[in-house]
């Protein structure tokens, strides 16, 4: 696949695909396509998501999980939007490397790159009347060999961290990453509150591995 | 009449008005205007009383339009990210724009609208209509996120999202109709709603579907 983002604030992605060549994009983002190219659909289960893995997502609730890609097949062009304002980045994937993209950002991938969806990392809160509550990190795995495209809310913020090197980011800041970064979540305190501390979940990123980070929410 | 873009991320218009010359757009859109710009209503004709609940209930189109005249200047914006587009119609040239996209018009443009049928199946039961405009004059619009433009030669065509068409010529036919995901039975009942665009004419999409959430 030839991906290439068109516009400024608000990109679009057009996918320039040869004869037989096919893409998978989540559902409703599609802005055109020409005749030439065939529309179809690839469950999670034709995908190697096992219905365990897949119940396991569904339980914890927030997850907006796919049921199924829509996929689409060359020869000609499609074009994909997500509707939002922000960079896109267009990533080809070497055979093994693996990324974990946070959820709802994925625009569309080569049908050659394996795909799992994944809990980052997970917390507590406490809400108003003390119950604990979980939260979750979630994200898709997609392992090349590949081309990758994906959309920020925002500017991207890269970094490659080396061995042991870590960054910390908000939860919500966090928008990619190698599968060979650890991620972790720590409490750090942000404000003293009458009696008690007030404290924010913060992630550890810790390398080795390339990072994204992303200005907006 | 002059019409000039304040660009930005969320662009607004400005039209500078000679005496007795008038713009009309939708009311609601007006940033700011200079006192001796007169403010008038512009009825739209046609349809009876049916077809005026029809198309502003069931679709988006408005009862009137807002008149604005010269001289002076009066400027407009749609309160969204995007990008504007000004068009210099021909004698006799029509273009459908998308509603809720037009920004304003010269007076001597004719307005009118045109309906798009839906599939008839849950989703898009009933179609939507569009602001039909013939030249001459100047137009311009409000796109949500970027433009893509492209022409289409006779009997060529495109399938587009519902929400990203944001202005055709009036010569490109719009036909709705069910995109299925493969053959078979279920993937005829798991279709989704496209809109099938063929020409000849020029045709103009836009990133954001101005129908669904977005900042």
């Amino acid at each position: 696949m030839q991906a290439d983002s068109v516009g400024g604030i608000t990109p679009a992605v057009l996918a320039t695909l040869k004869p037989g060549e096919k893409i998978l994009a989540a559902h409703g983002l599609m802005l055109f396509k020409e005749p030439s190219i065939k529309v179809g659909r690839r469950t999670m289960r034709q995908l190697g998501v096992s219905m365990g893995t897949y119940m396991a997502m569904h339980s914890r609730g927030d997850a907006e999980e796919n049921f199924f890609f829509a996929e689409f097949e060359g020869p000609g062009h499609v074009s994909f939007s997500r509707d939002k304002g922000g960079e896109v980045r267009v990533v080809p994937l070497p055979p093994g490397q693996t990324w974990h993209l946070r959820e709802g950002h994925l625009i569309c991938f080569d049908e050659s790159i394996r795909y799992q969806p994944v809990v980052v990392a997970q917390w507590q809160v406490r809400d108003a009347n003390g119950q604990v509550e979980n939260r979750y990190l979630f994200a898709d795995s997609l392992a090349g060999p590949g081309t990758l495209v994906f959309q920020a809310y925002g500017n991207i913020l890269s970094f490659n961290l080396q061995p042991g090197e870590t960054i910390r980011t908000s939860t919500e800041g966090f928008l990619a990453a190698q599968n060979t970064v650890g991620v972790q979540v720590q409490w750090q305190f942000a404000a003293q509150l009458g009696t008690g501390n007030y404290q924010v979940p913060v992630l550890h990123l810790t390398g080795p591995g390339q990072v994204m980070v992303h200005s907006g929410l | 009449m002059e019409l000039e873009t304040v660009s930005g991320i969320v662009p607004a218009l400005l039209a500078t008005l000679g005496p007795g010359e008038s713009v009309y757009c939708e009311n609601g859109i007006m940033l700011y205007k200079d006192t001796p710009v007169t403010v008038g209503r512009k009825t739209i004709p046609g349809g009876g009383l049916l077809k005026t609940m029809e198309r502003t209930t069931f679709g988006g189109l408005p009862f009137f339009l807002t008149e604005f005249t010269g001289p002076g200047s009066v400027a407009f914006s749609r309160d969204g990210v995007g990008e504007i587009r000004l068009l210099e119609l021909g004698a006799g040239e029509e273009i459908d724009v998308a509603e809720g996209s037009l920004l304003c018009a010269d007076a001597r443009v004719a307005y009118d609208m045109v309906y798009v049928k839906g599939t008839h199946r849950p989703g898009r039961m009933v179609g939507f209509w569009m602001d039909r405009l013939r030249g001459p004059g100047k137009v311009a619009l409000h796109a949500h996120g970027n433009i893509i433009s492209m022409g289409l030669d006779k009997g060529e065509k495109i399938t587009a999202d519902f929400g990203a068409l944001l202005f055709k010529s009036g010569s490109v036919n719009a036909a709705a109709f069910n995109q299925p995901f493969g053959g078979g039975l279920l993937g005829k009942l798991e279709s989704f709603e496209v809109l099938e665009l063929t020409g000849p004419g020029k045709v103009a999409l836009q990133s954001i579907d101005p129908k669904e959430p977005h900042y």
